[in-house]
């Protein structure tokens, strides 16, 4: 192999490593470590009620970052709810999607409106926990204590 | 593939092993231990009231069950005349819970007996609202339950004494329910309660509680 060719290698295999070590650390650091063995089949997103990614509430626990956005398809809230959590949560209003800010500027506050995108912890907040998704799941992973520990302050541990 | 290769994939996969095997299902739980019990119906007319009109089903909740269930999920259910249970989960927001006509129920369930058989997403994209106003018109259950159909409470169990069943008393209009087989005494054995109070802690809507 070319010298060039081998530096590259070399290269990628470190940047690979350095981020599956940093995703190793992170996952310990939420204290769901579990979350690792995830491999997105997303087989829990097919019975959420609420229509969330719900794949998305594990890679918050392995990057320990609840700040992350999801889709939803499902939830409703009302428009003022929706500013106060997040601004800049993605909502629908007669087929337009646009950020919880604008659509306060132009609407009245009392106005239900689909939340299309919001972040995880805004997720877990509004979320039943009625497990529906570890139902789903094919290794059996506890997503639901992920919601129950987001939930109070929306910060893991 | 040469030996430390090998030693090094049997290793990764001995650690996803054990982090899967991990038990964390509890983890953040505050469970209290105690004799679980099923919390009793809610009574239409007394804790609930259904109206629906064109715009969808607005069920007014008593002062009380609001008060209660808050910003919490509750279920509102039906029975279609193929006898399936079908039920979409909404919160409680200001004492009421409203389901617009363009909802679609979240699960059906069908039985074996009275015994829970599977819990699906419903393939027919019907709105909900037709199918309470349905049950309704052909005097078959309806009603607002507290049972959001996870099956945490069958899943936490470490004696596997939890079995989701329909409640076929007159009160309980056809909800379902955890049946708990309870010890009595100083009885122990398999499929029996031991009082743990994890079912308790997993259930999100105190449709079981602690009794004592």
């Amino acid at each position: 192999m070319e010298k060039k060719f081998r530096q590259v290698n070399v290269l990628t295999f470190v940047g690979i490593t350095v981020v599956m070590a940093t995703l190793v650390i992170t996952a310990f650091q939420s204290g769901h470590p579990w979350s690792l063995t995830c491999y997105q089949c997303r087989a829990c997103n097919l019975k959420c009620p609420l229509g969330y990614d719900v794949a998305k509430y594990v890679a918050a626990a392995y990057s320990n970052n609840p700040d992350i956005y999801m889709s939803a398809q499902n939830l409703q809230l009302r428009l003022k709810t929706a500013y106060e959590t997040d601004p800049n949560m993605i909502v629908e209003i007669d087929g337009n999607e646009m950020t919880a800010m604008e659509a306060h500027k132009k609407y009245p506050e009392d106005m239900m409106v689909y939340v299309r995108k919001l972040r995880v912890k805004d997720a877990a907040r509004f979320d039943p926990l009625e497990g529906a998704c570890e139902t789903t799941c094919p290794i059996g992973l506890p997503i639901t204590s992920i919601i129950r520990d987001l939930k109070e302050d929306g910060k893991f541990g | 593939m040469d030996r430390g290769n090998f030693v090094t994939f049997i290793l990764i996969l001995v650690i996803m092993t054990a982090l899967v095997h991990l038990n964390m299902s509890s983890s953040g739980l505050n469970s209290i231990k105690g004799r679980p019990a099923v919390a009793p119906p809610f009574v239409i007319g007394e804790d609930y009231n259904i109206s629906i009109d064109e715009n969808g089903i607005i069920v007014y909740l008593s002062r009380e069950v609001a008060d209660r269930y808050n910003g919490i999920y509750l279920a509102v259910y039906a029975y279609d005349e193929d006898g399936k249970y079908i039920t979409k989960l909404k919160r409680v927001v200001n004492g009421k819970i409203f389901i617009s006509n363009s909802e679609s129920a979240d699960f059906e369930v069908t039985f074996d007996d009275n015994l829970v058989k599977d819990i699906e997403t419903p393939r027919s994209k019907e709105k909900f609202y037709k199918i309470v106003e349905d049950a309704m018109a052909n005097d078959r259950n309806y009603g607002l339950g507290r049972c959001l159909l996870g099956r945490q409470c069958e899943k936490i169990c470490p004696m596997r004494a939890i079995t989701l069943i329909r409640d076929d008393s007159i009160d309980g209009r056809g909800r379902i329910i955890p049946r708990i087989n309870l010890r009595n005494g100083k009885i122990f054995g398999d499929n029996l309660c031991i009082e743990d109070g994890l079912c308790s802690s997993v259930c999100p809507t105190s449709l079981i509680h602690l009794a004592r």
